[in-house]
C-alpha cells in the first residue's frame, strides 16, 4: 500500500467522523467535499432510523413517555456513543443510557426502567443466538432431578406490574413482581409469565442449588410461610406441570 | 395495600386473558406462593397492554410489531418491512417528484439521492 493510498484513507475517515459528528450533534463544521445546504437531510434521514427502530423496539414505552419521546431519543442519538455494530442491539444501548443519563424523566416515570426492560427482554431472547440444548434424557423427577431448564429465559425482578395496563395507577402499585420470559422453543416467540415470589426467587437462584428446583422451592419458602416440604411438593407440582407445558422447564435428569 | 394488590393482579390477569394456576398456598402476608400467570406472547401482551390502555394509547395497529410477532408469527426483523419501504419510497417519490426535477436540472447525479432517501430514513419521516 503506497503512502498516497493510505493519505487518502485518512482524509476519508476524517470526512466521514466530521460528517458522523455534524448528524449526531447537529452542529455545523466545514466538512471537507461537502455542501452545507445538504446536509440537513442527512441528519434527518438517520435520525428517522433511530427513532424508528427505538420506537418499535418500546412501543409502549413510547406511548408512556409520549409528547417528550421524540427529544428523550434526540439526546440519546446526539449523546451516546453506540458500541454495538448490530442495529438491533442498540435498544439496550437507549435503555442503559436512560438509566444513567435521564435521572427527570425517570423521576417523572419511576416506572420506566422496568418498562424498558420488560419491552428489552422479548428483543433479546428473540435475537440471540440459539444455544444448543444437551440431548440427556428427562428420566428424573421434579422432587430428586436436576431440572432442565429453556436456556432462552431470564427471571426478571420489578418493581412495577408493568405488564398489566394500569399505567395509570402504575406508581400506587409499587412491590415486587417477578416474570419468567423465554422463547418457546417449538413456536419461537417470547412468552411471558407471572411468577409468584417463591417460584420466582427459587427459578432466579436455581444455580445455587445445582439445578435442583425442589430444594431451591424449600429454601425460599421457609423465607416466606410455614410448610412442610411434602405439602411443598405437592403444591407445587401442578406449577411445575404448567411451566413443562409451557415450555420453561424442559424436563427432569437424575 | 398489599390486598390491593393482588386484586390488581387479578384483574391484570383477567385484562390480559392470563391463564392462572394456583393451588391455593397464600402466606400470612396474603401472597399466593403457588401461582403462575401465564401472559401470553409478547405480541398477545403488547397489543393488549396498546389496545387497553387508558388515556393516551393507541391501537397496536399503529405500532410496527417488533422482532418475531408479526401477524404470521414468524416474520424477523426486517422481514415484511421491504413492501411497506416500496410504497413509502413511491408516496416519497411523488411528493419530491417537482422537487427532483429541479435538482436534476442542476445536478445531474442521480445516485446522490438513493441514499436514505425513500428508503428506510425517508419513509418514516412523515409518519413522526
Amino acid at each position: 500500500m503506497d503512502s498516497s493510498t493510505s493519505k487518502l484513507k485518512n482524509d476519508t475517515q476524517r470526512v466521514q467522523s466530521e460528517l458522523a459528528e455534524y448528524v449526531r450533534s447537529g452542529i455545523l463544521t466545514d466538512i471537507t467535499g461537502a455542501r452545507p445546504e445538504r446536509l440537513p437531510h442527512y441528519r434527518r434521514l438517520v435520525f428517522n432510523v433511530i427513532f424508528d427502530t427505538l420506537s418499535s423496539a418500546f412501543p409502549i414505552a413510547r406511548k408512556v413517555v409520549s409528547n417528550s419521546w421524540k427529544g428523550l431519543v434526540a439526546r440519546f442519538f446526539s449523546s451516546h456513543s453506540c458500541q454495538n455494530y448490530q442495529v438491533w442491539r442498540m435498544p439496550r444501548e437507549f435503555m442503559n443510557y436512560v438509566l444513567e443519563h435521564e435521572k427527570q424523566v425517570q423521576l417523572e416515570i419511576p416506572f420506566l426502567a422496568d418498562l424498558l426492560l420488560f419491552e428489552w427482554i422479548e428483543i433479546e431472547l428473540y435475537s440471540e443466538p440459539d444455544i444448543e440444548i444437551a440431548d440427556t434424557p428427562h428420566n428424573g423427577n421434579f422432587e430428586n432431578g436436576t431440572a432442565v431448564l429453556n436456556p432462552h429465559r431470564r427471571a426478571l425482578k420489578l418493581s412495577y406490574p408493568v405488564f398489566t395496563n394500569q399505567y395509570d395507577d402504575m406508581v400506587d402499585l409499587k412491590g415486587v413482581y417477578y416474570l419468567a420470559v423465554f422463547r418457546n422453543l417449538d413456536e419461537l416467540k417470547v412468552r411471558y409469565i407471572q411468577l409468584s415470589p417463591l417460584f420466582g426467587e427459587a427459578l432466579m437462584n436455581i444455580n445455587d442449588y445445582g439445578g435442583q428446583l425442589s430444594g431451591a422451592l424449600y429454601d425460599q419458602s421457609k423465607k416466606l410461610t410455614d410448610i412442610s416440604k411434602s405439602e411443598l411438593v405437592d403444591k407445587s407440582i401442578p406449577i411445575v406441570d404448567e411451566l413443562i407445558q409451557r415450555n420453561l422447564i424442559l424436563g427432569f435428569r437424575k | 395495600m398489599e390486598k390491593d394488590k393482588r386484586i390488581s393482579k387479578k384483574l391484570a390477569a383477567l385484562a390480559t386473558g392470563a391463564l392462572a394456576i394456583s393451588a391455593a398456598g397464600a402466606n400470612a402476608n396474603g401472597v399466593d406462593l403457588f401461582e403462575v400467570n401465564d401472559l401470553g406472547t409478547a405480541g398477545e401482551l403488547r397489543s393488549q397492554l396498546l389496545t387497553e390502555s387508558p388515556s393516551g394509547f393507541v391501537s397496536n395497529s399503529e405500532v410496527e410489531l417488533k422482532c418475531g410477532e408479526g401477524k404470521d408469527g414468524e416474520a424477523k426483523c426486517g422481514e415484511g418491512k421491504a413492501e411497506k419501504a416500496e410504497e413509502k419510497k413511491s408516496e416519497a417519490k411523488e411528493d419530491k417528484k417537482a422537487e427532483k426535477k429541479e435538482e436534476k436540472a442542476t445536478e445531474g447525479k442521480a445516485t446522490e439521492h438513493k441514499c436514505g432517501e425513500g428508503k428506510c430514513g425517508e419513509g418514516k419521516c412523515g409518519e413522526h
